[in-house]
């Protein structure tokens, strides 16, 4: 998606910060145009989720708290946390934004029917005459994914398989209004034949409404066939968002890329391996976090956080960067494990 | 849901056999209930071999504890006070029932208020879950009996069914509470009802399911509470404070070796707890999917 093809900015999280018993999720910033779908990549454990957690302005942890930052969606605020306090927006969860947590077992009421949870949904957002024509819809997703509807919807969560629960989730998520749809891990279930499907759908379904699908997910197949822009995140914070199609220049997004490279030869396979960064590396707010394992470090990524800054590209994608000492566009920053 | 029913009512069956027979087998090897019944003048005439056979007891203990009918016979007489268990437990029945309901209505409706604040209020949960481990830790015997000796001094608590109900409602409401904040806790923070908040299900929607899950808890703890707390806390209250009721009776009946009357309570403790459980179980099974279709899948 080019710049001037972005009607606008739907999704604006600024610095957000959560605290548990220490910070786990620090200072991250974000924006997501209309119209796009970016995946949220990086380790495991390396707060994706939690990021996910906090632009909803409320956690599956009670112990975790927002100490900072503000969230919008189309310009209405979605939560602010100023003086200590978080004054949450709670009208605008499902109406502007949704997220569909990990785990769809767990997710889904376990005492209700998925038709019944279906219908309880659709009474918040629709009125009486309109709920037909939006369970309708909801068929029909399930139906071009391949799956007769009445199987998931005449069932309780428990009767059905991870897959399927997945399906019946996603379908809720798909019908409530809401402008960004943050997606985690939604796809894990499910077998090829059947996410080639549903992201077709996806992508059609942004391409028609206009909304935007934030996604966390570690499958890499989908960056190239779904995906327009990678958010990646390290260590509690996004480093990079870059399109698809564009040169990544941070060199832990090369460093990440080129672990999903298929041509790569067994021995740099083994040189990445060797080399990989902690997963839960200590979260620095007095410098880069990757700065120890980084091998285009400079002196200032020992004393400064560098702040995610917009850079200029040739083809008018977006794209944002946490670096201070970045490779450059046209240099070859591929991972060969010599350097440093 | 009848299969169910009548799964339960059968391992019920099975245990009060086993129970009765247990009481048959043993009871008579302790004291021998006709030698009692004839030391006591209750059945002049009649002698040992005689009131044996009245009472059964030259019958395998097998055979008697296959007999139930013969314990629920109201017209049987008491060993101890040598009247029928008719007259006893008709004029014994109603402190038992009013300390029972008194309990009972105060523990549930304090118990939920407490077990609420208790959820809003970090520390009055804490010290309702401190006074709770430390209840558990003093037998609860100890505990009435103490505290019918320091009423007794300025209250006149001495027979009084008042005083005695409220101690065992506030005991049983402590332990309400606990039950009542740590289902609420687990409910609110259930990850589908984090994701009914997050997709943007109405409030009155996402309240109703807390709940019901809640509900759902609370049943799971409430034959344990009921049978256990307040039954067996009515037996305490009754000693501690005096009171002529049926909890009384049966100690005094364990005491005498009263077998007719020892019979007749167990066999009706069993119905109750019996019919209690499973509408408890039922309702239970009605509330939790899961719990039908495991249940389905079990038989």
């Amino acid at each position: 998606m080019k710049r001037e093809n972005i009607s606008r900015i739907v999704l604006s999280a600024k610095h957000i910060t959560v605290s548990g018993e220490n910070h786990i999720v620090y200072d991250a910033s974000l924006i997501l145009p209309s119209h796009t779908v970016m995946l949220l990549m990086g380790m495991s454990g390396s707060g994706k989720s939690l990021f996910l957690q906090g632009i909803t302005g409320f956690f599956l942890d009670e112990t975790l708290r927002l100490c900072q930052g503000k969230v919008t969606v189309e310009g209405e605020e979605i939560w602010q946390a100023k003086d200590g306090s978080v004054r949450l927006n709670r009208e605008a969860l499902g109406d502007k934004i949704a997220l569909s947590y990990q785990e769809a077992g767990q997710s889904l009421n376990p005492r209700l029917k998925c038709r019944h949870q279906l219908r309880l949904l659709l009474r918040r957002f629709y009125s009486t005459n309109e709920i037909p024509a939006e369970m309708e819809r909801a068929n029909e997703f399930l139906r071009v994914s391949g799956i007769e509807p009445e199987r998931v919807w005449s069932n309780y969560p428990c009767q059905l398989s991870g897959g399927l629960q997945q399906m019946a989730y996603l379908a809720l998520a798909l019908r409530t209004p809401a402008r960004v749809l943050l997606l985690d891990e939604i796809f894990s279930n499910m077998d090829s034949a059947l996410l080639e499907k549903v992201t077709t759908f996806l992508a059609h379904h942004v391409h028609d409404t206009g909304r935007s699908l934030l996604v966390v997910t570690h499958d890499p197949s989908l960056i190239s066939g779904f995906a327009h822009y990678v958010a990646i995140f390290y260590s509690g914070r996004i480093i990079e968002i870059v399109h698809k199609k564009d040169k990544p220049l941070h060199p832990f997004t090369r460093y990440f890329f080129a672990c999903f490279d298929e041509n790569l030869t067994a021995p740099i396979r083994q040189l990445i391996s060797a080399n990989a960064p902690g997963t839960r590396d200590k979260i620095s707010s007095n410098g880069c976090s990757y700065r120890h394992q980084c091998k285009q470090k400079i002196n200032k990524c020992d004393t400064t956080v560098p702040p995610l800054r917009e850079c200029k590209t040739e083809n008018g994608h977006i794209h944002f960067l946490a670096c201070f000492n970045p490779f450059d566009n046209h240099e070859d920053g591929e991972y060969d494990g010599s350097k440093g | 849901m009848l299969r169910l029913a009548l799964y339960k009512l059968l391992g019920a069956l099975t245990v009060g056999v086993l129970f009765l027979g247990m009481i048959e087998f043993f009871a008579p090897r302790v004291i021998d209930p006709a030698v009692l019944l004839l030391a006591g003048g209750g059945h002049s005439g009649y002698g040992w071999r005689e009131v044996r056979r009245e009472l059964g007891l030259d019958d395998p203990w097998y055979v008697r504890a296959l007999s139930l009918w013969r314990s629920v016979n109201l017209n049987n007489k008491s060993l101890r006070y040598h009247v029928p268990i008719r007259k006893l437990i008709s004029s014994r029945l109603s402190p038992t029932l009013s300390i029972l309901a008194i309990s009972t209505a105060f523990s549930l409706t304090f118990g939920l208020l407490l077990g609420v604040i208790a959820y809003r209020f970090r520390l009055i949960g804490t010290m309702i879950l401190f006074l709770n481990r430390l209840m558990l830790t003093v037998p609860v015997f100890v505990l009435a009996s103490v505290m019918a000796a320091c009423l007794a001094g300025f209250l006149e608590a001495r027979n009084n069914i008042y005083y005695g109900s409220l101690l065992l409602g506030l005991y049983a409401s402590l332990w309400f509470s606990a039950v009542i904040r740590s289902s609420i806790k687990q409910e609110m923070a259930a990850q589908h009802h984090a994701s009914m908040r997050a997709l943007g299900y109405r409030q009155r929607d996402i309240t109703l399911s807390v709940f019901l899950g809640m509900l759902h808890h609370l049943l799971g703890a409430l034959d344990l509470f009921l049978s256990v707390l307040l039954t067996g806390g009515t037996v305490v209250v009754e000693y501690a404070f005096h009171i002529e009721g049926l909890g009384l009776l049966l100690l005094d009946a364990v005491h005498y070796m009263d077998l007719p009357v020892i019979r007749f309570m167990f066999v009706v403790a069993l119905v109750l707890y019996t019919t209690f459980a499973i509408g408890i179980l039922m309702l239970r099974y009605l509330l939790d999917p899961r719990m039908r279709l495991e249940f389905q899948r079990m038989l």
